[in-house]
């Protein structure tokens, strides 16, 4: 179980970021200039001078180190967690959240599992949008979505792309429904275990986004489109985390099924193979 | 306890749902489960909004699938005991 009792306004420190995450504002308080460094580099792309609505503070407590328990727990509107040596919570009425580390190497992970958390959250209750648990890739200026829980093989559709197109994200894409239709945005957030020198995070607007795909493993290459409830289900198997309480998963409910209204989506067993793109029609010439 | 005909059905305020293309996408976020009904079912589940008795969601199901109307009512008890006992389903 939790902690129980009032949560601490999260102090600001003197070494704060602002970033927009597909219209998710956010505020990062960070414990020394160091991270601040890290942070500014590793999110340039996504850096804003709007004002933003979120706090989140990043603080390193050594005394974390070496626990292994683990547990989230939803008590109104707070969220509050443990990962092994990594705690925080999230305050989603306040629109404050903090993530505690035991060590600053683990600082972009602790990162992430908030500020995906809390772009998982406003996205569809303020955006009409949903962060996908997916990679996103353009190709020619049109974007798909493969997704899936971890292990389905997003990381490694990020790989097959390179060269055929642009990789957004090898964990967590940005899909909204606009006038014009769905569209494709990045995020920052990449995958806990991707190699620092591959990420290349990059502030991509809204591209058309033509289609999206539900990632198996398979032994041959197959494509099956899926009807719009269980597309729904498909999404949601995918990041169960986006509907941890009833006005969570209803707000999340409404906009994907506008989503699955818009976007085809089809199950994909694939082969780690760059066969994929031709398989997929979606080859350079 | 068998299902009084004339009592209301609805939706356990437990739970979030949608009906996507007539098909019903339900999620329980306290028991982190996720499911999905049947074409009858999602109709029997959008119908289960505490304003209607079994046999008037049965007589629904006669006019729009073409069932006689015992049979409309077994399927509607049965399907609103099971979802019942899932504590999906309440009654208003």
């Amino acid at each position: 179980m939790g902690e129980t009792g009032c949560l601490q306004t999260p102090v600001i420190s003197p070494n704060t970021l602002q970033l927009d995450v597909g219209g998710v504002t956010l505020q990062l308080g960070l414990p020394s200039e160091e991270l601040y460094t890290f942070f500014q580099a590793h999110y340039h792309s996504f850096l804003s001078d709007v004002p933003a609505r979120w706090k989140v503070a990043l603080a390193v407590d050594s005394s974390l180190s070496g626990q292994t328990v683990e547990w989230v727990e939803h008590d109104g509107a707070v969220t509050r967690y443990r990962l092994g040596s990594e705690e925080g919570w999230i305050d989603l009425a306040e629109q404050q959240a903090s993530v505690t580390i035991s060590r600053p190497t683990d600082a972009r992970m602790g990162l992430n599992h908030v500020l995906s958390f809390i772009c998982l959250q406003e996205l569809p209750r303020h955006h009409n949008a949903l962060y996908v648990h997916g990679a996103g890739v353009v190709i020619d200026g049109e974007g798909y979505i493969f997704f899936g829980a971890s292990g389905q093989g997003k990381s490694t559709v990020s790989r097959l792309a390179e060269g055929v197109g642009q990789v957004l994200s090898d964990e967590g894409v940005i899909a909204r429904l606009g006038s014009n239709g769905a569209t494709l945005a990045s995020s920052p957030f990449w995958g806990t275990g991707t190699p620092i020198e591959q990420i290349r995070p990059v502030q991509v607007g809204d591209v058309p986004l033509r289609a999206m795909y539900s990632l198996v493993h398979a032994p041959r290459f197959e494509l099956s489109p899926l009807r719009p409830a269980v597309a729904v289900m498909e999404l949601l198997t995918s990041e169960k985390i986006a509907t941890e309480r009833v006005a969570s998963a209803s707000v999340w409910l409404e906009v994907a099924q506008k989503l699955v209204a818009e976007v085809p989506l089809y199950r994909l067993g694939f082969l780690p193979t760059r066969e994929l793109w031709d398989f997929l029609g979606l080859k350079k010439d | 306890m068998p299902t009084n005909p004339s009592a209301k059905p609805t939706r356990h305020p437990r739970l979030a749902s949608r009906v996507v293309d007539g098909e019903a996408v339900l999620v329980d976020p306290e028991r982190n489960v996720v499911r999905m009904l049947n074409t009858v079912g999602s109709r029997i589940w959008e119908l289960a909004d505490g304003t209607r008795t079994v046999d008037e969601i049965a007589d629904a199901l006669t006019e729009e699938f073409e069932v006689e109307a015992p049979e409309a009512r077994q399927s509607v008890v049965e399907f609103v005991d099971e979802l019942a006992d899932k504590e999906l389903l309440v009654w208003a």
